[in-house]
Parts: C-alpha cells; structure tokens; sequence
C-alpha cells in the first residue's frame, strides 16, 4: 500500500483498464494471490484453482494491493507485458463490469486489513474433505426436501430456511476475528470474497451496485450447477432448486452482519448465477 | 495390508478438490433438524438417513474406484481394510479402524475418529440412543457395497454424542450378490 507507484495504477484506471491489470498480475504472482483469494485452502490448491482464482480477482483490488506489497517490480514488468495468462478470460469478464468508484477500491482495501488478520487462525486448522463428498449430500439433500414437500414452492421455502441456518453461522465462524464493518458494502464484499471462497473456493466473478441498497453478484460458474447433467428433451429444465439454498446462505450472512434483505436469483446460460441482494430497510 | 493402504489413502485424499469441512458440518446439521421436525417420529429420521447415505453410496461408489485405481478385493477382510483406510480418508479426511472381527470374518466394527459429521454437535438428551444422528454414513457404505456385489447390514453401536467413548458403526456381511448378467446380454 506504501508503494507509491503502483498504488494509484490500480485505483485510477477505468474499468476496462483496471480488470486487465488485474487479471494480469493475478495470473503472474499466482502463488501469491492464490493465498489470498481463497486462504483457508492454500496448502490444498492445485494449479488448476490458481488459474481460477486469477480470472476471478475481477473486481477485487484485494490481491493485487497484496501482491504489490510483496513484489512490485515483478508487477509493474506484468503490467507491461500484455497477455499473461487470464488475458483471454478478459474480454468474457469485461461485461460483468465491476465496481469502478476509487472509493470502492479504497475500502476493499481496508476490509482486506481485516480479511488479512482472520487468516491465520483459520490456516491454523484445515479440517477439510473431498469436496465431490459434499456434493454427493448436497444433491441428495435437494432430492430429500423436494421429495418432503407438497409443492415446489413450499420447497423453495425450506431450501432457503435451510440456507439461512447454514450462512449465519458459517459467517459467524468465518468472521471471528474480524471488525466490525463499518460500512455496509465492507459487508457485501466479504461474502463475495471470504464467504464465497470458503463455501465455493472462488470469489465472485462480478459485484455491481447501484449504492442504494440493491447488490448483484454474479458468479459465472456456479459450483453447484457445474455437474448436473443437462437433458434438453426433458420437461424439467428448470434448475432452480440447486440455487435456493445459496440465496438462504447469502441471506443468513447478511442477517448475521445485521441487516435484513430479500435475496433473488437468476439462472443463465448453463451455469451463471446472478444474485440480487435488496437491503430492507 | 494396513500400512499400504493408509498410504494409498493419504495419497488420494491428497489429490482429490477439497472445501473446508465447516458448510458440510452446518449443512448436514440443519438436514437433520429440518428432518426430526418433518417426521416426528426419531425411528424415521434414521432411516431416511440411512436411504439417503444408500443414494450417495451408489453413486459414490464409482468416484472411489476411479480416484484410488483399487481393484477387486480378495476378501471381505481386505475390503473392510479398503473402506476404512481410503474410502473414509479419500472423502472424509478421517481415518477409522477395523476391528472386533467375528468368527466367520463376516462381521466386524468400524470405529470413525473425528467426524466431521458431529463437529459442534450436541443432542438433546430425549435423542440420545435413539437419534443416530450420523446414520448416513451406515447408508453410504451399504450402497457402495452393494454396487460390488456385496450385501451387507450397517448398524450404529456407539456413538460419541450418545455419551459412548467411541463412534462405532457394525458392518454385518449378509452375503454376496452373483455376478448377474443383464437380461438379453450375450
């Protein structure tokens, strides 16, 4: 942050400038960024997240700000060089323009301060398993209410009761160590980043605002919706159920950071998610 | 046999994706709340909970062997060994021991350390000794059983959040399937 040249690169470029350097220098210092994208995870990643988690700093000037701390003149070197490797990824990730206010930028920064210090404790107890055995349940678990239930919406309702449940209290155990946010985007970003690291190992691939209450998050490759096999004939194309659950966890960690919202989703192309978050006031 | 496969298990699990084991404990946690209140009866809620581990032990079972290239095993002995050294650590991270064999080697007591199932959990005491709260894990090991031709009977014995010092899951093998060639199949 000290550095006072590459700061300002990062922060005043307009958005399309801004995800090229970023996806750039994501791809570069991978092993550095890998660290702080999904932190928990670090000792298990393999290279293939590590592309991954480039692509998505999108909207996060959160590993590049760690990365510029760390080594700065390998940056400015990537800065120059066009085409490293999320370039291609750049033009499929422009559209989901991101938060361009330098006053954004500048406090993700801050609540990366924060991020910062939660990692080591969590780093400290990787209890993890296979992620495939999670997805197992999870299937099964979507068959098992669905099955409960007299009718989809009712359903609906459980899934998202469910997901409250989980999100509040999992937001409860990854923020332990964090202060307060002092605004309510620091809020919103969390979940896209550390939330949805944790519970999808990517941040959000997209964050747009419209500053009055109203968040849409897009995440372009939905984990849950990734392996579900997809029968053009059948009658059944709506998926819908595999995503209610992840409205109730957003819902939950929202709740839990105090404040209440209506959480709703769309489903597009074959895996994009895009959330919308309303505040209620 | 033992050392070869905790070592096969370690590996595996090493290369497999991995997500922190936290959302799975919550989520599994409020399942089985969402279940007590749906069916009342504790009876129930276990065995919807074994159906459920057999549903996923179906399909899991095909995951498992292409990730640990395991083959046929040679007896119901080895098998125990396999499940409890990689099947276990390959999607649990955990590592569970066999023993307590029967005469016949058609029985015997799989002992699971650290859970991650039971993680944070704590059961009201009108549950304890009815509610097998991890009874999925029985179901999953019927199911996958079940696709190599094994029938078996899986059974919670003991368990930590009953008050017992040990998680123990008795595994009766009940007998084997014959190879059974599909109808119309030459």
């Amino acid at each position: 942050m000290s550095d006072p040249l590459s700061n300002p690169t990062i922060n005043t470029t307009n958005v399309g400038g801004q995800t090229t350097t970023q996806n750039i220098i994501g791809g570069i210092g991978s092993g550095k960024s890998n660290s702080v994208g999904t932190p928990y995870t670090t000792p298990l990643q393999t290279s293939a997240h590590t592309a991954a988690n480039s692509l998505s700093a999108t909207n996060s000037p959160i590993p590049t700000h760690h990365m510029i701390n760390s080594n700065s003149s390998n940056n400015l070197s990537g800065m120059a060089t066009p085409g490293g490797p999320g370039l291609q990824q750049q033009q499929q990730q422009q559209q989901q323009s991101t938060i361009s206010s330098n006053n954004l930028g500048l406090l993700g920064q801050q609540s990366q301060q924060q991020q910062q210090t939660i990692l080591s404790p969590i780093t400290t107890q990787p209890k993890s398993i296979s992620a495939s055995c999670f997805e197992f349940f999870y299937i099964e678990m979507i068959d098992c209410i669905m099955k409960s239930s007299s009718d989809k919406q009712h359903a609906h309702k459980k899934l998202d009761k469910l997901g409250f449940k989980v999100g509040h209290r999992l937001v409860e155990r990854l923020s332990l160590d964090t202060a307060l946010f002092p605004e309510l985007l620091d809020s919103v970003k969390f979940i896209c980043k550390v939330f949805w690291a944790m519970v999808f190992k990517k941040t959000i691939d997209g964050l747009k605002t419209n500053h009055k209450g109203v968040f849409v998050l897009t995440d372009s490759k939905f984990q849950w919706l990734q392996h579900l096999s997809f029968d053009s004939s059948a009658s059944n194309k709506d998926c819908s159920e595999y995503v209610q659950f992840t409205a109730g966890l957003i819902k939950g960690a929202m709740s839990n950071f105090g404040f209440k919202c209506i959480v709703t989703f769309d489903i597009q192309q074959v895996s994009t998610c895009v959330f919308t978050i309303k505040i209620e006031s | 046999m033992s050392k070869k496969y905790d070592k096969l298990g370690n590996d595996v699990f090493n290369k497999v994706e991995k997500i922190n084991s936290e959302l799975f404990t919550l989520t599994y946690g409020a399942l089985v709340t969402q279940l007590i209140k749906d069916y009342e009866d504790i009876e129930q809620v276990n065995i919807k909970l074994e159906q459920m581990g057999y549903n996923i032990g179906i399909r899991l079972i095909e995951e498992f062997l292409a990730k640990s290239g395991i083959g046929r095993c040679s007896d119901f002995i080895e098998t125990a060994e396999v499940i409890a050294k990689v099947g276990f650590k390959m999607f649990l991270g955990i590592n569970a021991h066999v023993g307590d064999w029967d005469a016949d080697r058609k029985e015997f007591h799989l002992t699971i350390e650290d859970n991650p199932l039971i993680d944070f959990v704590e059961l009201p005491e009108q549950y304890k000794h009815k509610l097998y709260y991890s009874n999925i894990l029985c179901g999953v090991i019927r199911g996958a059983l079940e696709m190599v031709q094994m029938k078996v009977k899986c059974t919670f014995v003991k368990c930590t959040l009953s008050d017992d010092t040990t998680s123990e899951i008795k595994v009766v093998l009940e007998e084997v399937l014959s190879d059974m060639i599909p109808v119309g199949y030459d």
